[in-house]
């Protein structure tokens, strides 16, 4: 069969044709897909390496903030069973007492309950019924607020009387953050 | 500092006299390049070429007149091989033409005319014959004298200035040459009908001894006179085909023509360069994700600032957010309260707000201390809730303290 110039010449250019999208297909197109799975790892791992150095930054700053709290307010702590928290700082309250020279008459714990932001923790209330000087009462709010596991004073009553000089009448109610689990004894 | 011009003799150059647009140097050149291509029988690149415009002149219809002499690359390159090989570094090689057109503008006397003339250089055996427009030789040629047929050199004058111009362009004829030659230029004025002006040499030529310059001695050397003239008055100007600045030039050009002369070689270096390129590309990418992945791998998150502070940052921002500042509290109260008040309780909590009581020997005061404890920050919706003015002043104000959060889910409720 004899084959004319046009004839040859479109075989030669489908060949070519064919050959390149045989190449395409078996080289050029894993290749890129290889490429393109490389890339998609790369940016993978450094989006993640770069989330860490994100934390690490931010958990330098916090650092930060909490010596400077410390600093000013006492060691900072996560809360404590409520035994041991409620001892614990039952024992530092009387410290307190006792370096502002409050006279305390009477002092007694409260039911916890469910700390609102948090189910594992509650907040345990302990009410102080004293007699102190108004130097003294101060004194003593800011002995309690360096005390480990005090979240806050939520209530304070001072009264007293113009025309009777004497101590003020103090009523206080110190709160306490304790974890919810462990020997509660109002745990039901 | 010695200075070496040469030239090459006119039958080895080529001179075009051509009317081009005025335009900067390098779009002049551009244009002169494309017209030579044109005009000259040898492939440019085998040329070396230079133009020189005509200044003074006013510009012709399109534009100014303009001079380009070229001359074959290997002539050039033979001739300073030559005066290399002779002890000679040449600075500059110009043109036979270039050197009458320096004797023209300064080695005679002679008013200068803007149009066409002739100059003719005459000795016994040889008339040198230029052409001049605007003082610019626009072609030089050689004649043999025959002594006994002064006709036949008379036209071969004619011939040669009529080679370039037509004769009656010729505006006159300047006749160099001792008292010789009268005879002939008597002939020359006859047979080519122009006005035949003698010319003398510049008084300033003078020979070593300073005796003044003869009409023969300047017919006999006057190309290498005009030569020695235009390397002393117009280096700057005259055409140069070769010569130490050219050579560099050359020298760049030939680098240029060297690096380019594999455009094969040069594409499989860029092709090869661009493969090592990408595999250092993907190798650098690869060992960067094995690093990472190496780094997050032996991460411990356990282990992190952020895990081992993390318990007393949360205890942190509880404090900042609920505890009640009751020194602040209380010491921004007792800045306010006036001296005709007496307070006898102060209750303060977190869900019944602030309550102050006392007494007040003037009833005014309790409103001015309401109003005192609105300026501040920390009260708010303050209300002197009860006054008793008539009973011994006593009173109850009531307040909002405004950076104490409630809690959602109540604390114990009731009294103390």
């Amino acid at each position: 069969m004899n084959m004319s110039d046009r004839d040859r010449r479109a075989l030669v250019l489908g060949g070519v044709a064919v050959g390149m999208i045989a190449v395409y297909l078996v080289a050029l197109n894993p290749l890129v897909s290889r490429y393109n799975d490389m890339l998609a790892d790369h940016e993978q791992a450094a989006a993640k390496v770069a989330r860490i150095l994100g934390e690490e930054r931010k958990a330098a700053d916090q650092a930060r903030q909490i010596a400077e709290w410390e600093r000013k307010a006492g060691q900072l702590s996560e809360p404590k069973p409520y035994s041991e928290q409620i001892t614990s700082v039952s024992y530092k309250l009387v410290a307190a007492y006792q370096a502002s020279g409050m006279q305390v008459k009477n002092s007694n714990w409260t039911h916890p309950i469910p700390w609102p932001d948090d189910r594992t923790l509650s907040l345990a209330t302990i009410r102080i019924d004293a007699e102190a000087d108004w130097e003294n009462v101060f004194k003593f709010v800011a002995a309690v607020y360096r005390i480990e596991g005090v979240m806050s004073i939520d209530r304070l009553e001072l009264a007293g009387d113009s025309k009777k000089p004497g101590p003020l009448t103090v009523k206080l109610a110190v709160s306490v953050l304790v974890r919810s689990e462990g020997d509660n004894r109002w745990a039901s | 500092m010695t200075t070496v011009f040469a030239s090459l003799p006119a039958p080895d150059v080529m001179s075009r006299w051509w009317n081009m647009p005025d335009a900067d140097e390098q779009r002049l050149r551009q244009m002169v390049s494309h017209r030579l291509e044109a005009d000259l029988p040898l492939p440019i690149d085998q040329l070396t070429w230079e133009c020189r415009r005509l200044h003074g002149a006013p510009a012709g219809p399109q534009g100014r007149w303009v001079l380009t002499q070229a001359a074959p690359r290997d002539r050039v390159a033979r001739d300073m091989a030559a005066l290399a090989a002779a002890g000679l570094r040449v600075d500059a090689m110009t043109t036979e033409a270039e050197a009458v057109g320096a004797l023209y503008r300064h080695g005679i006397n002679h008013s200068c005319h803007p149009g066409t003339e002739g100059i003719v250089l005459a000795t016994a055996d040889e008339w040198v014959i230029a052409v001049l427009t605007g003082g610019l030789t626009r072609s030089v040629r050689r004649i043999r004298v025959a002594a006994d047929d002064l006709d036949v050199t008379c036209r071969e004058c004619r011939q040669a200035i009529e080679a370039e111009v037509p004769l009656r362009e010729v505006h006159r004829l300047l006749w160099c040459g001792s008292s010789e030659t009268t005879p002939a230029r008597q002939k020359a004025a006859e047979s080519l009908g122009l006005t035949v002006e003698v010319v003398e040499p510049h008084r300033q030529l003078v020979e070593v001894g300073g005796t003044a310059l003869t009409s023969g001695q300047l017919a006999a050397f006057g190309p290498a006179l005009g030569l020695a003239l235009a390397g002393l008055l117009e280096h700057n100007t005259v055409i140069r085909l070769a010569g130490r600045e050219q050579d560099r030039i050359e020298a760049g050009r030939r680098r240029v023509e060297s690096l380019l002369r594999y455009p094969w070689a040069w594409m499989a270096t860029a092709i090869g360069l661009l493969i090592v390129t990408l595999i250092i590309h993907v190798a650098a990418i690869k060992w960067e994700t094995r690093q990472m992945q190496t780094l997050l791998k032996g991460w411990d998150k356990t282990q992190s600032t952020a895990a081992r502070i993390e318990p007393k940052y949360r205890a942190l921002l509880r404090l900042e957010k609920y505890r009640i500042d009751v020194e602040g509290t209380i010491a921004d109260l007792c800045r306010v309260v006036p001296d005709s008040i007496v307070i006898s309780s102060i209750q303060l909590s977190r869900e019944q707000r602030l309550v102050i009581k006392g007494t007040a020997s003037d009833p005014k005061a309790i409103f001015k201390l309401a109003d005192d404890l609105r300026t501040g920050e920390r009260f708010a919706s303050v209300n002197p809730e009860r006054s008793e003015p008539g009973q011994g002043g006593s009173f109850t104000l009531t307040a909002d303290l405004a950076d104490v959060r409630r809690l959602t889910a109540g604390l114990p409720r009731g009294g103390l």
